[in-house]
């Protein structure tokens, strides 16, 4: 009986450790996404206005060497943009800290983080991906992997809650 | 790998977030096909809302057979939430306030966000929807029926076993949020009229009080779109 309820707990310790070790990937895989949205939403925030000016210019050269350039207009549509574009970048950044947020909790609430990171993820790449439809295809490799590495952390997440509690009990 | 990391199955949980992701890759097509559509110069007004209208059917019907997939695989599986909390009659008498607050919420919000951020015309509906029974069935019957009993049903229900009351609202309500894709700046407060909703369901034990609050709400913004 004693040989056989340690020999049963010894494996359910390796599990739970297995588990915490999944966890604690999860943790590593939303923080680092989350640092990764802010520098790259951040550099991303300082260059917009370069980059509005560049495909402005882009577009009236298209128009050819005769075209009448509304200046007044012109002007109207790039602070549309641009103001567009920074609300964009911000959500992206506080996006973010939310993941950084996210990843640092894993311990405390297991389900509820990685659950709202697999949602959040999936929820951002669509978003974007219909906002800039040229982004879809882009790293869509590793999009694929993060979004199965954390569906891992959430059925992870669900067996060591479960058997945190059933310890606890 | 994939085999391998899932071996024993899916959980609800997975099974309703790889349905939500079903339902936004749908909407993402549709709403770059819906793009396209609007930008051709030649679309006149009465063409793009007959065109929008069939993409929105096109989406509910992927929709509502992708949630009624959900149902049938999660029918052996699913435990229903104990009742034993639920006050479904402080529940119905919360349905009239509580659709008035949300509607309020709702218009200021993006009062708010149109005057003072002044987001390009194209992110608005290019057409509102007209009064007529198709306005009726796809957007406030379908999605009231459709979204509640995915959101605050199946996944809450596949939830609440494995979190808290609270926890549960929180995650249904960001799903329900993000899964308006078509409209992201509305996500904050879609955020928070889902928490709302979620926290009516936990009240009321069942998703009645949400369905109809859900349609009342879609019933008056269609009216105050034609109205404007």
């Amino acid at each position: 009986m004693g040989t056989s309820d340690s020999g049963s707990s010894g494996l359910g310790s390796h599990a739970q450790s297995a588990r915490g070790k999944q966890l604690s990937q999860a943790r590593g895989t939303l923080i680092a996404i989350g640092i990764l949205t802010i520098v790259v939403n951040a550099i991303f925030f300082y260059l917009r206005p370069g980059q509005i000016d560049e495909e402005i210019q882009k577009e009236i050269r298209a128009q050819g060497p005769g075209a009448v350039v509304n200046k007044a207009k012109v002007d109207e549509f790039k602070d549309t943009a641009l103001r567009t574009i920074r609300i964009v970048d911000s959500v992206g950044v506080g996006l973010g800290i939310v993941f950084v947020a996210l990843g640092a909790f894993v311990y405390q609430a297991p389900v509820l983080t990685t659950v709202l990171g697999l949602v959040l993820y999936v929820g951002a790449a669509l978003i974007f991906g219909l906002m800039n439809p040229q982004s879809i295809a882009q790293g869509v490799v590793i999009k694929v992997l993060i979004i199965v590495g954390l569906a891992k952390a959430v059925q992870s997440a669900l067996a060591y809650q479960k058997e945190a509690s059933r310890e606890s009990a | 790998m994939l085999g391998q990391a899932f071996r024993g199955g899916l959980s609800p949980i997975l099974l309703g977030v790889l349905t939500f992701a079903a339902m936004g890759v749908t909407s993402l097509i549709t709403g770059l096909f819906a793009h396209g559509l609007l930008n051709r110069a030649t679309t006149d007004a009465v063409t793009w809302r007959q065109q929008a209208r069939v993409l929105v059917l096109a989406v509910e019907v992927i929709d509502t057979a992708l949630v009624l997939g959900l149902w049938i695989s999660l029918a052996k599986r699913r435990q229903e939430a104990a009742p034993n909390e639920a006050r479904p009659l402080v529940a119905w008498l919360l349905v009239t306030p509580l659709s008035g607050v949300a509607l309020g919420i709702n218009v200021v919000y993006h009062y708010v966000l149109q005057s003072y951020l002044q987001l390009p015309s194209w992110w608005e509906t290019q057409e509102p929807w007209d009064l007529s029974v198709w306005t009726l069935v796809l957007v406030c019957v379908q999605p009231a029926l459709v979204e509640e009993v995915f959101f605050r049903r199946l996944l809450y229900d596949a939830l609440l076993p494995h979190a808290r009351v609270t926890a549960t609202i929180c995650i249904t309500s960001v799903t329900f949020g993000m899964a308006h894709i078509g409209a992201p700046f509305s996500i904050p407060v879609l955020i928070l009229l889902g928490s709302g909703l979620g926290y009516l369901r936990w009240l009321a034990g069942s998703i009645w009080p949400c369905i109809f609050v859900h349609f009342l709400h879609n019933v008056v913004v269609v009216l105050l779109e034609n109205a404007r």
